[in-house]
């Protein structure tokens, strides 16, 4: 699509038809609508279909491009389009086609000038919220075809550059720094636990404030400013997909904020602490959690690990902006994959009980390892181990994607390896839907999935857990 | 039947309230974690009263009513648990000892978020390399309960668990185990979190049983009693 004002060009096929649908100012309202149907003038010829779009009033602000027939693998190029901020137009090929991907994935197709940089970013809902960076990325060739993580959530995709090269330690520690730049020396002092505390480190909870009390400084004390500092912060430390885990997982606890009696939920319940003075060279750590939340990320340049870390959600699904959101669904639905994937011989093997259970290796329990149990991996097959790779990879890849890179090569390398072997295993019904606990331990990481029978449905209300055997609070990076 | 109108508003609140719980609701957890030392067998059980049998488990916890729980009381009730734990190596059944208690205080125990971890060991000396089978069974049941069990990796190099498997209810755990060459002994079991008495507003310790730490004892105790002076 070509933006000139109100006129913009597609390309369309002769079997597909495409819906141009203008909104007013708040999203909500329809004001004009164009079909381009195949077959249409201009359409089949291979090159860009003249359309346009017009209101009376000067009231469109919002533009959406929907496919209603034909082609399912059709999608929408976006050149020379870019909504607002600054656009380095030198970059005349600059592109974006949104695929369909594999389920649960979206697939995209960026295209630029080889060797340029540019950011890929996401948004739910057009006009409110933050974009989201999906990746950024150097192509090595005109287009560029990515997986980004997808759920039942439709967005809006951008792709814009060139953007300068940082290495990720100067984006980490430029990001911290601002945010305790942010801060007045009461707050550092609150917020800046001495290196080599052991006390604060295993502070972390699932519980809700009112039952468990954390230490630094919440969300609900900080100004504008030091909350979006501390957002720049987080989403400089995690990956898009983990940042988009984190505000998910938030939102979901702030829908029963105020309605908990003595138990006080919502985003202003979240806690940001330090172990260790931050800094570009030494290692320290940095721990951010509320209820259902807790990551405990140690930080020495650009190396990074977050285990432990509780990555849960109450309720599990829950609707923002008219979508439903399932924070940690994808979870949910790859476990339910992979069981179901399995044959009746290798599920005899994972499934070692019939009654679920609660987080074996919960707050508390750092230090331990269970016994493995369960069907290894290498009794999988290649596609059963690449559902289990992109199971580990929901926890591994919340860090940011240069530490979970290295980390999923790893467990990649070992997924096949029958002596230091991966085990899948099961607790409870294996009906889609039951009250079912899981378990994906290696020789590298824990990972836990325990629903909670705790008033209301089990299924609404997950505990995870998500540990490194022997790396947990960053043990083996050195000081 | 109508209801008032006041009762049936509370019953409209609770029915908002309820899934939004934060604590177990109904009858006991009692999770257990094993490990196998070259000489002993490490177990601790955490214990997690629901709301609706947490009153009447503190109550088991304070035998003369009066708020808290004794030294004297604690040593009564662990009496009671440890008679319905047992631990056997090659069908043998091994004397168990009590090595420490840790729980919220009784009052926010009645809320329905209370753990209570129960550490305790058995001995057995020292055996000769080779295969060797080890139990731990629960039979602690004062109400409704859940059960889940789990072996710990060992740490020492002397013993390695070439397999395990649990009862259906969870209550008992099989460990088969490998012990070549006798090695120090290092305990790989959690331990429990021990607040310092400045912290205690963070992480209450109202009580705690064990060897050697008479003095924190003593002032978990105080911390009880202030507690309940300020009701």
């Amino acid at each position: 699509m070509r933006d000139r004002g109100n006129e913009a060009d597609l390309d369309v096929d002769p079997d597909e038809t495409w819906v141009m649908r203008a909104y007013n100012d708040n999203g909500s309202t329809l004001v004009a609508e164009t079909v381009l149907a195949g077959g249409s003038l201009g359409t089949g010829d291979s090159t860009a279909t003249p359309w346009a779009i017009t209101s009376p009033s000067a009231n469109i602000a919002q533009l959406r491009i929907a496919q209603t027939g034909g082609n399912p693998d059709a999608g929408a190029a976006l050149d020379l389009f870019h909504p607002y901020g600054t656009f380095d137009s030198s970059v005349s090929d600059l592109a974006l086609k949104v695929l369909h991907g594999p389920t649960p994935s979206v697939g995209v197709q960026p295209g630029a000038t080889p060797g340029h940089r540019f950011r890929i970013e996401s948004i739910d809902t057009l006009g409110s919220g933050v974009w989201t960076l999906q990746q950024t990325l150097t192509t090595a060739t005109p287009y560029t075809s990515l997986n980004l993580p997808g759920d039942s959530v439709n967005r809006f995709y951008r792709a814009f550059g060139p953007v300068p090269e940082t290495s990720r330690t100067a984006t980490i520690y430029a990001a911290v720094s601002a945010f305790v730049s942010t801060l007045t020396p009461a707050q550092v002092s609150s917020v800046i636990y001495p290196a080599g505390n052991t006390t604060q480190r295993p502070k972390w909870s699932n519980l809700p404030t009112g039952i468990f009390q954390r230490n630094g400084l919440k969300i609900g004390s900080m100004t504008g400013d030091q909350i979006t500092a501390l957002y720049a912060m987080l989403a400089a430390v995690l990956s898009p997909e983990g940042f988009q885990k984190v505000t998910r997982i938030m939102s979901a606890d702030q829908t029963m904020a105020g309605a908990g009696g003595n138990l006080i939920f919502g985003t202003n319940e979240y806690f940001v602490s330090f172990v260790g003075t931050p800094s570009p060279t030494s290692k320290y750590l940095l721990q951010f959690g509320g209820h259902h939340f807790a990551i405990n990320v140690t930080i020495k340049g650009a190396l990074a690990t977050i285990a432990p870390a509780l990555p849960g959600v109450q309720p599990a699904s829950f609707t923002f902006n008219g979508r439903n959101v399932r924070p940690i669904g994808d979870e949910f639905d790859l476990s339910y994959a992979l069981l179901a994937s399995l044959t009746t011989a290798q599920r005899a093997a994972a499934v070692v009980s019939t009654t679920s259970n609660d987080l074996a290796l919960g707050p508390g329990k750092d230090g331990v390892m269970l016994l493995p149990e369960g069907l290894k991996a290498s009794d999988m097959s290649e596609s059963q181990r690449a559902i289990l790779l992109d199971l580990i990879g929901k926890s591994v890849n919340i860090i940011h994607d240069d530490a979970s890179a290295t980390k999923m090569a790893s467990v990649r390398a070992n997924l096949a390896d029958p002596t230091n072997a991966t085990y899948f295993s099961w607790h409870g019904p294996t009906n889609f839907g039951g009250v079912a606990y899981y378990r994906v331990q290696g020789p590298q990481l824990f990972i836990e999935w325990a629903p909670q029978s705790l008033g209301g449905s089990a299924t609404n209300h997950i505990h995870g857990m998500y540990r490194e055997l022997g790396n947990d609070y960053g043990a083996l990076i050195s000081e | 039947m109508n209801l008032p109108a006041s009762i049936a508003s509370v019953v409209l609140g609770l029915a908002f309230i309820l899934p939004l719980r934060a604590h177990r609701t109904s009858g006991l957890l009692q999770a257990s974690l094993v490990e196998i030392l070259p000489a002993q067998v490490g177990v601790e059980v955490t214990l997690i009263p629901g709301s609706d049998v947490a009153s009447t488990m503190a109550a088991m916890l304070d035998a003369d009513g009066d708020g808290a729980c004794s030294q004297v009381e604690a040593k009564a009730w662990s009496a009671q648990f440890l008679a319905k734990q047992s631990v056997t190596v090659d069908n043998q059944a091994l004397p168990l000892r009590l090595q420490g208690v840790h729980a919220l205080p009784l009052a926010e125990m009645t809320n329905g978020h209370a753990q209570i971890t129960v550490l305790f060991t058995a001995n057995f000396g020292e055996l000769a390399p080779g295969p060797h089978t080890f139990v731990h069974a629960n039979r602690y049941e004062p109400f409704a309960s859940a059960y889940q069990c789990n072996g710990l990796v060992p740490k020492s190099p002397g013993v390695r668990v070439a397999s395990h498997r649990r009862d259906d209810h969870q209550r008992e755990l099989t460990l088969a185990a490998e012990f070549t060459s006798p090695v120090s002994i290092r305990t790989n079991v959690a331990q429990p979190p021990v607040a310092k008495p400045s912290e205690r507003h963070l992480a209450a310790l109202p009580w705690l049983l064990g060897l050697g730490i008479a003095g924190t004892l003593v002032g978990s105790l105080v911390h009880a009693r202030s507690v309940r002076g300020a009701r």
